[in-house]
């Protein structure tokens, strides 16, 4: 069976499911997005909380594209990604049209591909620095599935530009050179358990596997591939001539067992993303925790919907909500600020909040009230002291619904 | 006759659009409620309010309209019942601020000198005499601005009492008193403006321009454009409207980051990320 054609079929299928979910549904792509997982590690390590508008469910990707790429190497480029799929397709387009495509030298490749770890090391460093996804402005994509979000500048448009250029002339150069994903997936892939296998007995050393490798890996001087970039594409091996006398074949190290099907790679392929969406949406870690006091022995709880809880941001201006010290203030014990933990899914719509407080002073009508009320914000100058009207709405909570006697007639 | 039924059919969308049928159902109770506030019947507005939003659950703008005239009601209330000192003073503070961005100078002075007359603290008597002079009580002003004891005036209570001075027409008393005012780099808005409008009322427009340069300097961004409205209708500067000075110094961009939130570009760029207490 031939790979190629299924491969494509994936790529379509995962490149319409991107462009449906954020054109069509209007969805936070950005949530499922793998390098989010890696942006946001350290901020959720530290702090309880992921980045701007990223969810638990990245951590999930990141883990499913780890398992796919400890199994299958890089194949999360080859199958899923939607910028490879594209870079991919145009540079086989610029390729039906005539346009004749640059092998590019072994040594500058070597070189330009160090730029990947670069590119990873700065973003990392000056995300981690600055506690934001300060990368934003200039990703491309991030410009595509955002709808051209408020963050975006030009240059997101720029580096598009740059890569679909550059793709006309070679393949996959993003890829190769610029995705700080690939840098961080490579050390993982290259201690991958799945491998092309050549034969040196059938193999007729005619070079084609090494033409068509869209990751320039000289394929017909190997036993076995295990370069970090391979991402089981299986151009190679669909190439091979002499395919059905076995001289490229695809599976476990020979130690192992015989070659897979390429059924087995679909499998891991759609197990791996399918498992990631499932623990997504069966263990839905909160994307956002802190915490006011100590818990005390007798907490309740109270889990709500509330409005315009989009972001980090919205979950930090809910918290101060929850945290104000006017006449609406949590209680606690002696008239102190009473304990609160704050749990949030930041979303679209009605986002799902969780609140504890202690219940021997707070009510959950409290907590609905401190979060929707108004707050007066003093401040020590007196032109910066304003009123701040609530963003937020609690889905089944009415305004109008006061508790008897709480606004005199 | 094809072209008679669709001037026909515009005509009847036109009168569509303006009656109720297809108007925002709440606009008139809160249309109602907005003028009730402006008279200072705060009962009256959340009454109506509480209409509107009961004609237009969706309406967020109402619903946030109804709980915030609602609190004010409830802060009054607290307010005359009040014993306690410090809650005291932060109620009158909350009220006043709702009083004064809704032009209720009337109420504002209420609270003012309630307040004034429990604590008789130089704080109390600066709002107070800032509602007087808003109110062009001039000569009651410039009494509360003499009361306070000279050890306890600031850089504000001279600014107020300078101005009151020269709206009295006491200009040289006025010119000695804005002498002796500093207005060092790190002041606040408060003591910044302050300053700006004594200068201008004693005819200093290039210091007044100076202060307030360095006052929208230090306004965040979301909120310049209200505070640009308070400049405008502030009289001392009625006189310098129309020069370019004043014009530039209203337009000086900001120099405070904000987040995404709170009207700014990007929470990437903001100092409070991480800690945002800002709203929408």
């Amino acid at each position: 069976m031939r790979m190629q054609p299924t491969r494509r079929v994936i790529q379509f299928a995962f490149l319409a499911l991107v462009v449906g979910g954020v054109f069509v549904l209007g969805a936070n792509a950005e949530k499922w997005c793998p390098f989010g997982g890696v942006e946001a590690l350290y901020e959720y390590a530290t702090e309880g909380t992921m980045l701007c508008s990223l969810g638990v469910s990245n951590f999930y990707v990141l883990a499913g594209v780890l398992v796919m790429t400890l199994l299958l190497r890089r194949a999360f480029c080859a199958y899923l990604c939607p910028i490879g799929a594209i870079s991919e397709w145009l540079r086989r387009g610029a390729g039906a049209i005539g346009i004749s495509q640059w092998r590019v030298p072994i040594w500058l490749d070597r070189v330009l591909g160090t730029g990947k770890y670069l590119t990873l090391a700065a973003i990392l460093g000056l995300t981690w620095w600055h506690r934001e996804l300060i990368f934003r402005a200039f990703d491309p994509c991030y410009a595509l599935i955002s709808r051209h979000g408020t963050d975006i500048t030009i240059w997101a448009y720029v580096v598009a530009g740059a890569i679909v250029l550059a793709s006309l002339l070679v393949m996959l150069p993003f890829c190769r050179w610029l995705c700080p994903l690939a840098a961080v997936l490579n050390p993982f892939s290259a201690a991958g358990l799945a491998r092309v296998r050549r034969n040196n007995i059938s193999c007729t050393n005619c070079g084609r596997c090494a033409r068509e490798c869209p990751m320039d890996i000289p394929v017909d001087r190997l036993p076995q591939v295990r370069h970090a970039r391979c991402t089981s594409c299986l151009s190679c091996v669909d190439s091979c001539p002499q395919r059905e006398q076995g001289a490229l074949s695809w599976g476990p190290p020979s130690w192992l067992g015989a070659p897979w099907p390429r059924a087995v790679l679909v499998a891991v392929l759609l197990l791996c993303a399918g498992g990631a969406v499932a623990a997504a949406y069966l263990v839905p870690l909160p994307s956002y925790v802190k915490t006011r006091g100590t818990a005390p022995s007798n907490t309740g709880v109270v889990e709500l919907h509330v409005s315009n809880l989009s972001c980090r941001g919205r979950a930090n201006l809910l918290f101060w909500f929850l945290d104000r010290n006017d006449m609406l203030q949590l209680p606690g014990p002696d008239g102190d600020p009473g304990y609160f933990k704050l749990e949030a899914w930041p979303g679209e719509e009605w986002s799902r909040v969780r609140v504890t407080y202690n219940a021997a002073h707070a009510t959950a009508d409290d907590v609905r009230r401190a979060i929707t009320e108004p707050y007066f914000n003093l401040q020590d100058d007196a032109p910066a002291s304003r009123w701040m009207e609530s963003p937020f709405a609690i889905r089944g909570f009415d305004p109008l619904a006061l508790p008897p006697g709480d606004v005199p007639s | 006759m094809r072209t008679c039924s669709l001037v026909i059919l515009a005509m009847l969308t036109l009168l569509a659009m303006h009656t109720p049928l297809l108007a925002d159902p709440g606009e008139p109770a809160y249309q109602r409620g907005e003028q009730l506030l402006a008279e200072g019947d705060f009962s009256g507005a959340m009454a109506a309010y509480a209409s509107a939003v009961r004609a237009d659950r969706d309406n967020r703008d109402y619903a946030r309209r109804y709980m915030l005239v609602r609190r004010v009601v409830q802060l009054r209330h607290q307010f005359e019942n009040e014993t306690d000192n410090d809650r005291l003073a932060y109620l009158a503070r909350a009220l006043r601020q709702f009083y004064l961005s809704h032009h209720l100078h009337r109420p504002a002075l209420d609270v003012d000198r309630k307040v004034y007359d429990r604590l008789g603290d130089t704080r109390s008597a600066l709002a107070l005499a800032d509602t007087q002079l808003a109110m062009g009580l001039n000569e009651e002003a410039a009494e509360t601005l003499t009361g306070i004891p000279e050890d306890s005036q600031n850089t504000s209570t001279r600014a107020l009492h300078a101005i009151a001075l020269s709206r009295l027409g006491q200009g040289d008393q006025a010119n000695r008193l804005a002498g002796g005012v500093n207005l060092p780099k790190d002041s606040g808005l408060g003591v910044t403006y302050a300053v700006a409008r004594m200068h201008a009322a004693t005819g200093n427009r290039e210091r007044a321009v100076a202060a307030l340069k360095q006052f929208f300097a230090a306004v965040p961004p979301s909120q310049q454009a209200g505070f640009r409205d308070v400049v405008r209708g502030c009289p001392e500067f009625a006189s310098m409207a129309t020069s370019p000075a004043f014009t530039a110094a209203l337009n000086t961009p900001s120099k405070v980051s904000e987040s995404k939130c709170s009207g700014g570009k990007s929470c990437a760029g903001c100092p409070m990320r991480g800690n945002c207490p800002s709203s929408q």
